[in-house]
Parts: C-alpha cells; structure tokens; sequence
C-alpha cells in the first residue's frame, strides 16, 4: 500500500493536472466561439456564389471548361489534407488520417500516382510515420487563411491544367456540431457544379457565359477551400474543448479516489496506533 | 424606386441597404446600375465601387468577384472589400 506521502504527491500532481487541462478547455471554447463566428460571416458569401454559379451553368447551355472536364483515364491523384499543427484534441487529426491512408493505399493498389499535401504538422507527421510521405506545406495559421488557400488554389489549377494531375481530392472534418467532427471527402478537381433550376434566361453575361466560368470557377474553388479551412479550425477547437472537458472530469475523479485512499489508510494509521496503545496498557 | 443591395466578402457581408445607383469595375469596362436595369451578370477587376444612397456616396475599393443586378436589386460579391 502507499505511504500517506506518496498518496499527497500524487494528488497534489493530478490537481495541477487539472487545473492545465481546464485552462486549455476554456481557451479553446473562445477559440471555438470565434472560429464559428468566422465561418458563419463566410455562409453568405458561399451561398451566394454557389447559387449564381448553377445559375450561369443552366443559363449558359453546355459549357465546357478545362476545370469542369473529367479525364477519362485517371493516373495521378492529389489529395490535399487540411488538419491541425496541435494535437490534444481527441480523434480530431487521427480519425482523418486513417481515413487518408486508407484511400492512398487502395488508390495505390489501382495503380494510381497519389501525392499528398498535408496542411499541419499532426497530418504530416502521422502520414509519414506510415509511409506516406506528403508534400511539405505551412503551417495552419488564421490570419493567412486567404493567402494559405489563394496559393494552394493557384498551385492546383495550374497543375491540374498542365496535366500534371487528374483528379484532386480535398480531406478535412466537417463541423457538424460542437461535439461530431465527421471526416469528409469531397472532390475539387475536376469541378462539380449543381444546375440550379429555374434560371433567367435573358440574363445578360459580360463576359460572355462560356468565358465568365473562368472567372467565377476559380472563385468557387477557393471558396471550397476557404470553408475547408474554416470547419477544420472550428471542429479543432470544439474537439479539444471536449476533449480537455473529460480529461478534467476524470482528473476530478481520480482526485476524489485517492482522497479516499488518503483518508481511509490515514485512518488505519491512527487505529493501529490506537490499538498497540491499548495492547500496551493491558499487558501492564 | 430604389436597388436593394448588397456586398458580401468571405469575411462578412461589408454593406447592405437601398442605394440610388451603384457603380462597380467591371471586367470589361465600368458600369452602373440604376434601377430597373435588365438582369445582369459581371466579373469584376480590382477597383473602385461606389453606391449612391441618395444622401451620400459610399467609396470602396474591391477585388475580383462579380456583381449580379436585377431591376430592384444589386449583389456584389468579391474576395475583398475595403472602404476607401
């Protein structure tokens, strides 16, 4: 059984523990306040765009746009994976990253090229620990959200139009709710877009409706990203807020337990104490 | 008569309200929209936009995105929007 000193130590450690554990949940919940905040302001915007663009699509008859055309054979894949540079937020990066190894293995199996670009360290590290090795890219960091994604978008159409890929994947949790992050998949090369129905047909385009798709994809396509971005920080933050939630709770337990061995084994002190007294004093 | 319009970025909606007329950078040239203009649709360059509410003349400076008009109403969407 453990001494009375060392049952002290180890409440006193689990305390401290929990008084870290509960700071970094309450900072994580204003986090998460703002990053919701962010991504909600950024909804109409998305909406907006993603309603003219199926409007232009419907109205303008057929188009065919480099970005919209799927390859018939595809060889070479890219799979851009939005985590986070910290961890201590539960399953958060490492459901994702399973997931991502996965779909590189059976891809790989096909016979397919699959490059990946992890965005924060958690991805990047996991994945190479597995042997998937992934493009270096920066950090995740909120201010540069708009370069971040302004680059990458860049950098994919680019490629994407000189052949150098033909199909790009894009892997982050959806923020469905403070407390289910749900890893998702979603295709951004080559483009899908929904027709909406419905449209004004004597609308009028400037540019005209074929070359206006070349303005408005890249749009969409960062818009895409953005909001990848922007749900992967808020379901960050609410999974470390949970996370950290029940880490302090068990903490709590774990103190209440051993202030009931502390107690119960000072109490066994004192009663055998007690009864070599009396021992004692009737052997006089 | 009056347009009801709006200006959105992926930050935050950066203006909404009636204006008089509204002229924004478009692609190929500027332009402006006064009510009842016919159902439009442009790309915008970087430039300014300015939106006359009658009472005074809001200055901004935009980036790319597009402006989409109707007879009463004027959206104008773009990656980013300052006043100037």
């Amino acid at each position: 059984m453990a001494s009375l000193r060392d049952i002290r130590t180890r409440i006193a450690s689990v305390k401290s523990t929990r008084q870290i554990t509960s700071a970094m949940k309450m900072v994580a919940a204003a986090k998460l306040r703002r990053a919701t905040e962010a991504a909600t302001n950024a909804r109409p915007y998305q909406e907006t765009l993603t309603a003219t663009i199926g409007r232009v699509a419907s109205g303008a008859g057929d188009i065919e746009h480099p970005l919209l055309t799927t390859r018939a054979a595809v060889k070479k894949v890219v799979l851009v994976v939005v985590g986070t540079d910290r961890g201590l937020c539960a399953g958060f990066n490492s459901n994702r990253d399973r997931k991502v190894e996965e779909l590189v293995r059976s891809l790989r199996a096909e016979g397919k090229t699959v490059t990946v670009r992890s965005f924060g360290k958690k991805p990047r590290d996991f994945l190479k620990a597995r042997g998937v090795d992934s493009q270096n890219e920066n950090g995740v960091v909120a201010a540069k959200y708009a370069a971040t994604v302004a680059a990458l978008s860049e950098s994919l159409t680019t490629g994407f139009e000189a052949g150098e890929f033909d199909e790009a994947w894009l892997c982050y949790n959806k923020f469905k709710s403070t407390l289910t992050q749900v890893p998702t998949f979603t295709r951004i090369l080559p483009l899908s877009i929904e027709k909406s129905e419905g449209a004004a047909a004597d609308f009028k385009y400037e540019p005209d409706g074929k070359n206006i798709m070349g303005t408005l994809l890249p749009l969409y396509l960062r818009t895409l990203l953005l909001q990848a971005f922007l749900e992967n920080e808020a379901g960050e933050h609410a999974s470390r807020m949970t996370a950290m939630d029940s880490a302090t709770r068990n903490a709590s337990d774990l103190i209440d337990r051993l202030t009931l061995e502390y107690n119960r084994s000072r109490q066994a002190a004192i009663t055998k104490e007690l009864i070599e007294i009396i021992s004692g004093a009737e052997a006089l | 008569m009056s347009l009801a319009v709006r200006v959105v970025t992926p930050r935050k909606i950066v203006w909404e309200g009636t204006a008089n007329s509204v002229t924004a950078p478009g692609e190929l040239g500027e332009f402006g929209v006064l009510p009842k203009h016919i159902p439009f649709l442009s790309t915008l360059k970087p430039g300014p936009l300015t939106i006359d509410t009658g009472s005074a003349k809001l200055k901004f400076t935009v980036g790319l995105g597009f402006a989409e008009a109707g007879p009463a109403q004027v959206t104008i969407l773009t990656e980013s929007c300052d006043e100037a």
